[in-house]
C-alpha cells in the first residue's frame, strides 16, 4: 500500500517532536495511512447517531482541593542535569552530559 | 493569581517568590509520569468573583482542556487551559469592563471576549547570548502550575493611554477581590494586539508592568504608522516588547499557525459552579472599586481625593472607618489621600500596607482637634503627620503640638518685655515675628508647640489677625 | 496443573504458619520458571523479601494486629509507580527510572501488609496485547512457552501462572488485564472507571484505564480489590465511594439474567466458540436466563477505543523529552534534542501511535476522529448502561487462542483486532471480569461477564457460580 500523504505525515512528525530517518517515515506513513481508513469509520457512525460528545464517563462533576500537603520532589534525584537549583538543558548549542 | 494559596493543580505554594528555585515542586507541577492534578477551590472561587465583577455570563460548569506545545518551561508539554472550541468550557464568556477615564473623570466601556483559568510555565534564563544564542537554558520550575487568569478584552481600546487604564483598572478589581497582588513581581502580563489603519494585526508580548503598557503601544503605533506611511505593508506577526531598550522586536520570523491539539483534559471532569456562585457574588458586591469611588464621592469627597482613596485600599479602609465614627468627610479624605499618603511616599513607606497606617481612632481624633479649633490643619500636617508616618504605633499624645497653660498672659509678658521687637515688627519687619515666636515659646518652657497658632495669637494681640 | 489460592495462603499464614516458608515458596517458583517466563522486569531482593517475612512472623507470634494481606507477595505491573523498585513503563525512555513517590494502590498494599516482591513486563506504556512489544523482551505463556501471554499486563498474569506471585496488579485500558487473564488461566478485573485510584500508574487512555486486580481465582480478586478499591483525593476522576467489602456467597444460577451480546460473542474461533457456549448452556440449564441481543453500535467500538486511546497517547507521552527522564538526545539544540530523546526512548508502536493520535487531534481532522470518537463513545455507553440494568453481559474474551510469539507482529490491525471484545467496557466505564472456563489443547481459554456502574459484586458472585462449574480456581503450571 502506497503512503497517500506526505504533507500530513511531515506535519505530524513535527507536532510529534520526533526525529525519525526516511526509511521510519515512510513505512510508517504506510502503515498510518491503513490505520486512519479503519478509523474513518467513527467519523461516519457519529453522523449518523448525531450523539454529543462523552469525554468524561460518567455524568458527575469533579472534585475541588481545599489545601493540604505538598509532596515535596527533590529535582537533584531526577536523572537530570541541575546547575546552581536550575534544570539546564540544551538550548542553542550546549551539550547535556548523558 | 497571586493569593490563591496553593497552585492550580497541587499544593505546592502559589507564591513562590523569594524561594529556592526548583524547590516549589512536586509530582503534579513538573509532570512526574503517574501524577494527576486536582483543581484548588480557592482558584476557581476567586476566577469566579472575578467573573461576575466584570458582568461576564458564567456558565453551569468549566471543562479545562490541554494545549500542547513544546517548550523546556513546559514540564508536561501541554499546558492545562480552557479553549472553548475543543470541549473546553471558559469560566467567563462576554463580560465587560466600566474603567475609569481619570484624565476627563469618565467611566468607559471595553467588552471581554472571555476569561480562562490556566496553569502558568516555569520561569526561564538564559546564559551569555541570551535567548537568541545561550547554549543552555535553565528552568526554575516554582512558578510551574500557579493559576493564572487569562481576560480576553475585544478591540474596544482607541489609544495606548485607554489600554493602560483598563488594565490598571482590571487590575485594581482583582486586588479588591483578592485575587491578586499586582505589586509583586510577575504577578501579571500584558500581551497588546495592535492595529494600525491600513495593517494586520500585530500582538505585542512580554509587557510587565501598567506605565509599559502605554509605551509599548504608543512605539508600536510610532512604527507601524511609520511602515505603512512609506508605503511599507504591516504583517500579522508577534513581536517582543523590550522594556530596557524601550521597543519591540521580533519574536518568530514565521508565523505560522500552530496546532496546539486541544482536547479536553481526562484527569480532569466538569466543575460545577453552582454552589459557589452566591459566595462569589457577594465577594464581588462587597468590592466593587467602583461602588466605593461613588460612595467616597457621594459623601462630598473631591473625585481626585477619591481616587486616591480607592487607589490604595488601606487608605479607603481607614477613610471609611473614620467617617462612620463620624469624622469629617472632606478633612479626612484630605489627610489620609493626600498628606498622609505624601508622607508614606516621602519616607519610602509602602502604602499599600496596613501596618504603615494609624489607628481610626488617630484620624478621627485629629480631624476633630483641627474641626474645632484646637489646631490648624497645617500643624497637623506639618508636625503630627511626619511622626505618624515615621511610626504610625506611637502614642497620639506625644506627637500632638502641646498647648501651654496661661498662653495669652504669657504673649502679653513677652510683648512686653521685647519692646524693640515689636516695634520692629509693627514697623514691617517681618523677620521680628520669628523672634517673637521663639520667646514665646521659650517662656512657655516646652518645645512641641505650634509655632504658626502662636503666631497667630501674637497678630491677634498685636492688632493685625485675620 | 497445580492449584493454589492466595487467600488459603493467608488463612494458612493467620493459623501460624511461617511467612519465610511462604516466601521461600514463591521464590523457589521464580527460581523455576522466571529464566524462561520473563514475566518480571524487577525482582526485589530475595533477602529484602525474607526479612519482610520474618518482621510478620514476629509481628503476628506478638499477637499484634496485622494488614489484610499480611504475607502475600505481590507483583505490580511496572507502570505503577514505586519508590523501592524502577519504573520503566516497559520503556527505554524510563529505563531505570525511580519515581519518587508510589502509586495509592501501592500504598494501600503496604498498609495492609502486603510484599510488593517485583515489578511485572508489559507492552511499552501498555500499547499492545502480547507483551511482545516490551522494550525489554517479550514475556512468555507459562502454559505454552511458544505462546504469548496476552497484554499489555502479561507480565502480571504469567507471574499468577507460574505461581510467582500470589497477587499482582495490573492496568486496564482496552483490555489490558482481560486478555492475559483469558490467556493464562487467570482471573482479571477491570473495575467500574473511578473505583481505583489512578494516582501514580503511567497514563495511556486516562479516560478509560483502571488499574485492576489480578489473581488465580475470583476470590484472590475480590480480596486485592476490597485494598486497592476506594474514593482517593489524588485523582480527581475517583469516584466518591468507600473501600468496597464482597460477600463471597456465589450467585444462584436460577434467577440470574444473562444477556448474549451478538456483537461480542460472535467472531470468535471455533474452540474459543466452543468452551463458550458450553459455560452459558450450563448456567441455562441450572436456571439461569438467557436472552440474545443486538448492539449494533458495538461494531464501531474498536475504531472508537482506538482513536480515543491514541488521542490521549499522543498527549501524555508528549512530557518525555529529554529533561525528567533517562532518554537523552545528544543534540546541543533544544528541538533536535528533543527529537532525538523521543526518537531513542520510544519503540514503533508507540510512535505509531502517538503520530496517530496527534492525526486525530489536529486541526481539521479533530472532528472528524477525535470528537467523532467521542460521539461514537456516548451511544455505546448509553447501549451498555440500559442493557446492565436489566442483566449481566457474557462476552467473549478473545477472539482467539494465546499466539504464538511473533505471530502478530507483522501488522498493527491484526493486533488491534485483539481487544475487539474487551474494548466495550472500557468505552462505557463499567466493570468486566475474565476468568478461565476451560483449554483446548492445553491453552487457556476465557470467558467475560460485564455488569452494570459499581456492580463489581455481582461480577463476583456470578464469577464464583461458574468456577464452582468448571473447578478452575487459583490453577497454575506445575
Ligand atoms: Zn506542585
Amino acid at each position: 500500500m502506497e503512503c497517500k500523504d506526505k504533507e500530513v505525515m511531515e506535519k505530524l512528525v513535527e507536532i510529534a517532536k520526533i526525529s525519525l530517518n526516511e526509511e521510519e517515515r515512510k513505512t510508517l506513513c504506510d502503515e498510518l495511512s491503513r490505520i486512519a481508513e479503519y478509523l474513518k469509520a467513527v467519523g461516519e457512525a457519529a453522523r449518523e447517531l448525531g450523539t454529543e460528545p462523552l469525554y468524561y464517563v460518567w455524568d458527575l462533576g469533579g472534585p475541588l482541593r481545599d489545601g493540604g500537603e505538598s509532596h515535596r520532589v527533590d529535582v537533584r534525584e531526577l536523572p537530570t542535569k541541575v546547575k546552581d537549583g536550575h534544570i539546564a538543558v540544551p538550548w542553542r548549542g550546549g551539550r547535556v552530559e548523558e | 493569581m497571586t493569593e490563591a494559596g496553593s497552585k492550580l493543580f497541587c499544593n505546592c505554594k502559589a507564591n513562590y517568590r523569594g524561594m529556592e528555585p526548583n524547590t516549589n515542586v512536586c509530582p503534579v507541577c513538573i509532570g512526574l509520569p503517574g501524577a494527576l492534578p486536582v483543581v484548588n477551590r480557592k482558584s476557581v472561587e476567586l476566577a469566579l468573583a472575578a467573573s461576575l465583577a466584570f458582568s461576564c455570563s458564567t456558565p453551569e460548569y468549566i471543562v479545562f482542556t490541554r494545549k500542547h506545545y513544546f517548550y523546556p518551561d513546559l514540564p508536561k508539554n501541554y499546558q492545562i487551559s480552557m479553549y472553548e472550541r475543543a470541549g473546553g468550557v471558559p469560566i467567563c464568556r462576554g463580560g465587560r469592563v466600566r474603567y475609569l477615564d481619570i484624565h476627563a473623570w469618565e467611566w468607559k466601556e471595553c467588552r471581554l471576549r472571555r476569561i480562562n483559568i490556566e496553569e502558568d510555565p516555569g520561569k526561564t534564563v538564559y546564559g551569555e547570548g541570551g535567548i537568541l544564542r545561550s547554549a543552555e537554558a535553565y528552568v526554575d520550575y516554582n512558578r510551574s502550575g500557579v493559576p493564572l487568569l487569562e481576560i480576553i478584552t475585544e478591540p474596544d481600546l482607541g489609544s495606548a493611554r485607554e489600554a493602560r487604564q483598563l488594565v490598571e483598572y482590571v487590575l485594581l478589581v482583582l486586588e479588591y477581590l483578592g485575587v491578586t497582588n499586582p505589586r509583586l513581581e510577575g504577578a501579571f502580563r500584558v500581551d497588546a494586539n495592535v492595529s494600525v489603519e491600513g495593517g494586520e494585526r500585530v500582538e505585542v508580548k512580554n509587557i510587565g508592568s501598567t506605565l509599559d503598557v502605554e509605551r509599548a503601544i504608543n512605539y508600536e503605533i510610532m512604527r507601524q504608522s511609520a511602515i505603512l506611511s512609506s508605503g511599507g505593508k504591516v504583517e500579522r506577526e508577534t513581536r517582543h516588547w523590550d522594556a530596557e531598550r524601550g521597543s519591540t522586536r521580533p519574536l518568530r520570523q514565521k508565523e505560522q499557525e500552530e496546532d496546539y491539539l486541544y482536547f479536553p483534559d481526562p484527569d480532569l471532569p466538569p466543575i460545577f459552579l453552582r454552589e459557589m456562585v452566591d459566595r462569589a457574588r457577594s465577594l464581588a458586591a462587597l468590592n466593587d472599586p467602583s461602588a466605593l469611588f461613588a460612595q467616597v464621592v457621594e459623601l462630598g469627597v473631591s473625585k481626585e481625593m477619591a481616587w486616591s482613596l480607592v487607589t490604595t485600599r488601606p487608605a479607603l479602609e481607614l477613610f471609611l472607618q473614620s467617617v462612620k465614627r463620624g469624622a469629617d468627610p472632606q478633612l479626612s479624605a484630605r489627610l489620609i489621600a493626600v498628606d498622609y499618603k505624601g508622607e508614606l511616599r516621602e519616607k519610602n513607606r509602602d502604602p499599600y500596607d496596613p501596618s504603615s497606617w494609624p489607628a481610626t481612632e488617630y484620624v478621627t481624633e485629629l480631624v476633630r482637634l483641627v474641626k474645632e479649633g484646637v489646631y490648624t490643619y497645617d500643624a497637623v500636617k506639618g508636625i503630627v503627620l511626619p511622626k505618624l508616618a515615621e511610626n504610625p504605633m506611637v502614642d497620639l499624645k506625644s506627637v500632638l503640638p502641646q498647648r501651654a497653660e496661661n498662653l495669652d498672659s504669657i504673649i502679653d509678658e513677652v510683648l512686653k518685655r521685647e519692646e524693640r521687637a515689636v516695634k520692629d515688627y509693627l514697623s514691617g519687619k517681618a523677620q521680628a515675628m520669628n523672634y517673637l515666636v521663639g520667646a514665646v515659646i521659650k517662656a512657655t518652657g516646652k518645645k512641641a508647640l505650634d509655632p504658626r497658632a502662636i503666631r497667630e495669637a501674637i497678630e491677634k494681640r498685636l492688632g493685625r489677625g485675620s | 496443573m497445580k492449584s493454589r489460592e492466595a487467600w488459603q495462603e493467608l488463612e494458612k499464614i493467620r493459623e501460624g504458619r511461617d511467612v519465610v516458608g511462604h516466601v521461600e515458596e514463591v521464590l523457589a517458583r521464580v527460581e523455576k520458571w522466571e529464566g524462561e517466563v520473563k514475566a518480571y522486569i524487577s525482582l526485589e531482593i530475595p533477602e529484602l523479601l525474607r526479612q519482610r517475612g520474618e518482621e510478620l512472623e514476629r509481628r503476628l507470634r506478638k499477637g499484634e494486629k496485622v494488614g489484610k494481606l499480611a504475607g502475600l507477595l505481590v507483583s505490580v505491573k511496572d507502570n505503577i509507580c514505586t519508590t523501592a523498585l524502577p519504573t520503566t513503563a516497559g520503556s527505554r525512555m524510563l529505563d531505570g527510572y525511580v519515581s519518587p513517590y508510589n502509586a495509592t494502590v501501592v500504598e494501600r498494599l503496604l498498609a495492609e501488609d502486603a510484599i510488593v516482591i517485583g515489578k511485572t513486563n508489559l507492552d511499552e506504556f501498555a500499547m499492545g496485547s502480547t507483551t511482545e512489544l516490551s522494550a525489554f523482551w517479550p514475556t512468555r505463556n507459562p502454559w505454552d512457552l511458544t505462546r504469548v501471554p496476552g497484554g499489555s499486563s502479561g507480565g502480571s498474569a504469567s507471574s499468577l501462572a507460574y505461581g510467582g506471585a500470589d497477587l499482582s496488579l495490573g492496568s486496564d485500558t482496552g483490555g489490558s488485564a482481560r486478555l492475559p487473564a483469558a490467556y493464562t488461566a487467570t482471573v482479571g478485573l477491570k473495575p467500574t472507571y473511578g473505583l481505583v485510584s489512578r494516582y501514580g500508574l503511567i497514563p495511556y487512555g486516562n479516560s478509560l484505564e483502571q488499574i485492576s486486580p489480578m489473581a488465580r481465582s475470583v476470590r484472590d480478586v475480590a480480596l486485592l480489590l476490597e485494598v486497592i478499591g476506594g474514593w482517593d483525593a489524588r485523582d480527581a476522576t475517583s469516584l466518591r465511594v468507600g473501600s468496597p467489602v464482597f460477600s463471597l456467597e456465589p450467585a444462584e444460577a436460577r434467577g440470574q439474567k444473562i444477556c448474549l451480546v451478538k456483537e461480542m460473542v460472535e467472531g470468535a474461533e471455533e474452540p474459543v466458540e466452543k468452551l463458550f457456549w458450553n459455560v452459558v448452556e450450563k448456567l441455562s440449564s441450572e436456571g439461569a436466563e438467557l436472552e440474545e441481543v443486538r448492539i449494533p453500535v458495538l461494531s464501531k467500538a474498536l475504531p472508537t477505543y482506538y482513536t480515543i486511546a491514541f488521542a490521549e497517547a499522543a498527549s501524555n507521552l508528549a512530557r518525555y523529552a529529554g529533561i525528567f527522564y533517562p532518554s537523552k538526545g545528544s543534540s546541543g539544540i533544544w528541538e533536535e534534542y528533543v527529537g532525538e530523546a523521543r526518537a531513542k526512548g520510544f519503540g514503533r508502536e508507540v510512535k505509531r501511535r502517538i503520530l496517530m493520535g496527534v492525526y486525530a487531534l489536529s486541526e481539521g481532522f479533530r472532528d472528524e476522529f477525535y470528537v467523532a470518537a467521542t460521539r461514537v463513545r456516548r451511544a455505546i455507553r448509553d447501549e451498555v448502561l440500559k442493557l446492565t440494568r436489566r442483566c449481566i453481559i457474557a462476552a467473549q474474551a478473545s477472539p482467539i487462542l494465546p499466539p504464538r510469539i511473533g505471530e502478530r507482529l507483522d501488522d498493527p490491525l491484526k493486533l488491534y483486532y485483539m481487544d475487539m471484545y474487551t474494548v466495550v467496557a472500557n468505552l462505557a466505564g463499567v466493570p468486566a471480569l475474565v476468568q478461565p472456563i476451560g483449554f483446548s489443547h492445553g491453552l487457556p481459554v476465557g470467558i467475560q461477564w460485564i455488569a452494570g456502574p459499581l456492580e463489581e459484586q455481582k461480577l463476583i458472585s456470578l464469577g464464583l457460580l461458574v468456577e464452582s462449574l468448571t473447578g478452575l480456581a487459583g490453577v497454575m503450571v506445575d
